[in-house]
């Protein structure tokens, strides 16, 4: 990562970034005249920093949105003095520090960006490595109520983004997703052995499932339940696991699905990220592949 | 995830920011439910222009509201939806069931 872009930054701080940001080793381009910050992230090839100005809530609605959607870049925030800085920290929280608020004065601002290049190159070896990597195996036990279904799956999908078997960022969004349904699956329909059923019933919007799903936690012998996830990665294949200790989840057995049936596309959203998909009692094995190419160039898949 | 709702008489417009995780799904349901209560509320739109992703738990939430208002005779549907979000639910067919404005 070498670019840095700017947006909405005004004379003469813009002058100081520009100048901070080309002293700590970034090219610096600046907004385009007529497209959004969005519009010019989402149309840019390899990742870059982001370096925003927030002087007002319609400032910060884009880019949460930003931040939300192109998750490859990296984000600095300039923000108007007299703005809420709380907003700019919670909004920093809500994407798990993805985003910092840049400090007012020249020689801060080359501190942070030098920390950000830094940040950055940080991000291009790990890529490195993770298209060297040959064998990776991670195994991990917890107990039903520890799980916790999006970091966990934000945590595993990170190995295998660095592994190289996700292609681009939608492809890494869906994986996320497929995992953590998979994980609520253990979880819910295995080891507290509650049926999708429920939530296809005709009770009232708030539904029983999400009452029983509170008790069955409360209850030791459902909680204690394990799940363990193991993901494999040899070679271009990686194989994520998950098992529980329920008796076996009921994946729908080839049943056809009702159309306005709120429950049972879980499988549907694991089966579009992963290439395999397979169930043996209590575990769901999901698999991919990828062609990678050695440092020549070669194709590598084996 | 952040949620907003606006009420006006018989309409909600509820706003959506950020991915719908399981938890967000449940939150989902929580808020929106709580509002369901009043059966004076018979449509709803929701904006989901920023919202990159929903776990199906998300989804069963929105075909469930969307039960609610029919059955009242109402109306929901979604208007205004990201890219990957509109992908996904075109792959699920979940369009032919919610009338979806970009």
């Amino acid at each position: 990562m070498t670019a840095a872009r700017t947006f909405g930054i005004e004379r003469p701080v813009a002058e100081t970034v520009s100048g901070a940001l080309e002293t700590a080793g970034w090219k610096c381009a600046g907004e385009h005249p007529l497209l959004g910050m969005d519009t010019v992230l989402a149309g840019l090839e390899a990742p870059c920093l982001v370096v925003a100005r927030v002087a007002d809530r319609a400032d910060l609605g884009e880019l949460r949105r930003c931040v939300h959607l192109e998750r490859r870049h990296l984000y600095t925030a300039v923000a108007r003095p007299g703005l809420d800085g709380g907003a700019i920290a919670e909004l920093s929280l809500e994407v798990e520090g993805r985003l910092v608020l840049l400090p007012t004065g020249e020689a801060e601002f080359l501190r942070l960006f030098r920390a950000c290049r830094g940040l950055a190159r940080s991000r291009v070896a790990r890529s490195a490595l993770g298209r060297g990597l040959r064998t990776q195996r991670l195994s991990v036990r917890l107990a039903t109520s520890d799980v916790h279904p999006f970091e966990l799956a934000g945590y595993l999908v990170e190995r295998l983004d660095e592994g190289g078997f996700c292609r681009d960022e939608e492809s890494r969004r869906r994986m996320e997703l497929a995992v953590e349904e998979a994980l609520v699956n253990a979880v819910e329909h295995g080891n507290l052995e509650l049926s999708s059923e429920l939530r296809n019933g005709p009770g009232d919007v708030v539904d029983e499932y999400e009452a029983l799903r509170r008790e069955r936690l409360a209850q030791p012998r459902f909680a204690m339940r394990a799940v363990e996830v193991d993901l494999e990665i040899v070679g271009a294949r990686a194989t994520l696991s998950i098992t529980d200790e329920g008796s076996g989840i009921d994946v729908g057995g080839g049943r056809p699905m009702e159309p306005g049936q709120p429950a049972g596309r879980g499988m549907a959203l694991i089966r579009r990220a992963f290439d395999t998909v397979e169930h043996e009692r209590s575990t769901v094995r999901l698999g991919c592949g990828k062609e990678r190419c050695d440092a020549a160039g070669r194709s590598a898949d084996h | 995830m952040q949620l907003d709702v606006q009420r006006t008489t018989d309409r909600i417009v509820v706003t959506v920011v950020g991915q719908v995780d399981t938890e967000g799904g449940r939150e989902l349901s929580d808020t929106i439910g709580r509002l369901l209560e009043d059966p004076g509320i018979r449509h709803a739109v929701f904006n989901l222009s920023d919202v990159p992703a929903m776990t199906s738990a998300g989804i069963g939430k929105l075909l469930r509201f969307f039960k609610h208002f029919d059955k009242l005779s109402g109306t929901m549907k979604i208007k205004g939806i990201s890219a990957p979000l509109k992908q996904q639910f075109l792959e699920i067919h979940l369009d032919q069931i919610i009338p979806i404005e970009d």
